[in-house]
């Protein structure tokens, strides 16, 4: 019978597996599974030695862990610079659901209520995903990336990424620092936040703010 | 990708909206790949899925049972959500 931490890593391969399917598939299967996996087989290991059984079962535990080691290795890898934004987009949406379901509270009984909080929830991830698909259109130089697909695309992303930029500037000072950090700089979240002073679930409830506020200025600059 | 709650014309509706603010902003491949995702969160999101079944309007079937999305016959099926409601 396998040592714990040897069964653990077995269990962590078979959820590597899923997730990196998950988010293949999200991707439009764009980016071979094995590399994903590769992704996020160096951080088994650690995720076997580091788990508390008292906290979360292993499978959600690793699952966690995996798609954010997928994610961020898919930012350093230059190859799949191509399938970058849309990336970019799934993990930035994907934080922003991860703060509303921790920070959920009470459902609301009355339907109405329940399809204005429902709209708003879409609305903040299309914005998040808006934010990272705009982010990602600017290179290190501050140029619109030239992947579009003809002049008049080029001049709408160009000003999508403009819009964004502004309504990231108007962020009160730490959510600004966090999304310019993270999505404009690059950096790793849990690093700002450490560099911040916060925790990461502070972090993220940050992150969902701005998600929300640029939810609002987006929708008021409706083309 | 569960794209088949998109056929279910309120649903549709709420990602519509949703995107809005980006059509004419982003490629029309895009903008497909958006709504695909928000379909994804409506169908594994907890909380979007609660949201969902609370919010969309049931209409009665033809036996008087209300339909809920994701029930059989309702021509969508987020994962999570419920299943036919009585009507009242």
């Amino acid at each position: 019978m396998p040592a714990p931490v040897d069964r653990l890593v077995l269990e962590g391969l078979e959820v590597l597996s899923l997730v990196a399917r998950r988010i293949a598939r999200r991707l439009g299967n764009r980016i071979p599974l094995d590399d994903l996996m590769a992704l996020g087989r160096p951080v088994l290991m650690e995720l076997a030695r580091d788990y508390d059984p008292g906290r979360a079962t292993f499978a959600s535990y690793a699952a966690l862990r995996l798609k954010w080691a997928i994610f961020d290795g898919l930012r350093r890898e230059t190859r799949w610079r191509s399938e970058l934004s849309r990336a970019t987009a799934l993990a930035a949406s994907e934080r922003y659901g991860e703060a509303e379901r921790d920070g959920e509270g009470r459902v609301d009984d009355d339907p109405e209520a329940c399809r204005r909080q429902l709209g708003e929830l879409l609305a903040g991830h299309a914005a998040a995903m808006a934010l990272g698909l705009a982010a990602v259109l600017v290179d290190q130089d501050g140029a619109i990336a030239d992947d579009a697909e003809g002049p008049e695309e080029r001049a709408a992303r160009a000003e999508l990424a403009e819009v964004v930029r502004r309504a990231v500037c108007a962020l009160p000072e730490r959510e600004r620092a966090l999304v310019e950090r993270h999505y404009y700089g690059g950096e790793r979240f849990d690093r700002i936040a450490q560099d911040l002073g916060i925790s990461k679930s502070r972090a993220s409830r940050l992150h969902a703010h701005a998600i929300e506020a640029l939810s609002q200025a987006l929708s008021e600059g409706e083309p | 990708m569960d794209s088949s709650l998109l056929a279910d014309p309120w649903i549709a509706a709420q990602v519509d909206a949703a995107v809005a603010p980006y059509v004419g902003r982003l490629s029309p491949g895009d903008i497909a790949w958006m709504r695909e995702q928000l379909a994804e969160v409506l169908s594994r999101d907890p909380r979007a899925t609660r949201l969902l079944r609370d919010a969309h309007p049931r209409e009665p079937d033809q036996s008087g049972e209300r339909l809920t999305p994701g029930a059989p016959g309702s021509g969508a099926t987020p994962a999570g959500s419920g299943g036919r409601a009585k009507a009242g």
